[in-house]
C-alpha cells in the first residue's frame, strides 16, 4: 500500500531525492528501500565525503538524512554544517544513537527508529519545504 | 525514463547486488538498472558485499562488481568467493583496459571483463542473458 501511494503522491520525475549518507550497510540499505517505497528517489552514500561529492555535482538534492559518525575526513555534523553554509535551502535530518553536539538540522531521529517514522518525517520536511507561503 | 520495451523484457524483479566505489557511478547504474525492472542492492566495497551475500534475507541473482575496489578484497577476491560459495550466482566484472583482463579468466560468466566506459544497453543484455542461463542450470534442481 505504501508503494501505491508513495509512486501516486508524485509526478513521473517529481519525487524528491533524499540523500541517504549512513556507514551501515544494512541500516543503509533499509532506510533506502523505505524511502524508495514511499516514492521517493534516493542516493546512497557511505561516508560524508560521499555525500558531500554527490552535493557538489549536479544532482538535484532535497533533503540529506546522515548518521553522524562515519569513517573519513568529516562526521555527519560537518556534514550538516557544510550544506547549512553552502545550501541552506536542502533538509538536513540526523539519525543517529546519540544527540548531536551541535542543535544543527531541521529534524533528529534517535536510533534505532521505526521505519514509519523516517518516512513521515521526510514527508514532513519536504511537505513544508515545497509548501508555498 | 524507462524504455518500455525494455520494462517488458525484464520479467519479475530479479535482485542485482552492484559492487561500485564511486558513489556518482554507483548510484547511476543502480538507477538505471532499477529503471530497467530490476531491485539493486547497492555496496561500496566487497566486505559490504560479502555481508549482504550471507544475509538470508537478501536473495541475490546477480553480482555486478566493479574490479578496482577499496579494502582487503577487491573484485577478483569477490569472484573468486562468489565461485567458491555460491557457484551458481552470476558475476559480471567491470574494470578499466589497464586491468590484467586475462586475469579474471574463468572468474567471470561470460568473458573476462566488461571495460568501462561501457555501453547500457551491454550491460543490460549481459545481464539478461546471465540470469535466463542461471535460472535454466538452477531448474533442473528445482524440480
Amino acid at each position: 500500500v505504501e508503494n501505491v501511494n508513495g509512486a501516486a503522491r508524485y509526478a513521473e520525475g517529481a519525487a524528491p531525492t533524499v540523500l541517504v549518507a549512513e556507514d551501515e550497510v544494512f541500516i543503509r540499505l533499509m532506510m533506502a528501500d523505505e524511502l524508495m517505497r514511499a516514492g521517493f528517489q534516493v542516493i546512497q552514500c557511505t561516508s560524508a565525503d560521499e555525500a558531500w561529492t554527490v552535493l557538489q555535482s549536479s544532482l538535484d538534492v532535497g533533503l540529506v538524512l546522515t548518521d553522524i559518525r562515519m569513517a573519513g575526513s568529516m562526521d555527519g555534523l560537518e556534514l550538516a554544517i557544510r550544506i547549512r553554509s553552502n545550501w541552506p535551502h536542502i533538509k538536513i535530518v540526523i539519525a543517529s544513537s546519540e544527540m548531536p553536539r551541535l542543535p544543527i538540522g531541521d529534524a533528529f531521529l534517535s536510533k534505532p527508529f521505526f521505519p514509519q517514522d523516517l518516512v513521515a518525517c521526510v514527508e514532513q520536511l519536504l511537505a513544508r519545504r515545497n509548501a508555498k507561503p | 525514463m524507462l524504455n518500455p520495451d525494455i520494462a517488458a523484457a525484464v520479467k519479475g524483479a530479479e535482485t542485482l547486488l552492484v559492487v561500485e566505489p564511486d558513489v556518482l557511478v554507483r548510484h547511476s547504474i543502480s538507477d538505471y538498472l532499477r529503471e530497467c525492472g530490476f531491485e539493486v542492492i547497492e555496496a561500496m566495497n566487497a566486505s559490504e558485499a560479502l555481508a549482504v551475500l550471507q544475509e538470508p534475507t537478501f536473495a541475490v541473482d546477480l553480482v555486478l562488481s566493479q574490479v578496482e575496489i577499496s579494502g582487503p578484497i577487491d573484485g577478483f577476491g569477490l569472484a573468486h568467493w562468489v565461485r567458491a560459495n555460491r557457484p551458481n550466482l552470476p558475476i559480471v566484472l567491470v574494470g578499466s583496459p589497464a586491468m590484467a583482463a586475462e586475469a579474471a579468466g574463468d572468474l567471470c560468466e561470460a568473458g573476462p571483463l566488461l571495460a568501462k566506459p561501457y555501453e547500457p544497453q551491454v550491460l543490460l543484455d549481459r545481464i539478461k542473458r546471465l540470469l535466463a542461463e542461471s535460472k535454466r542450470a538452477r531448474k533442473p534442481d528445482d524440480e
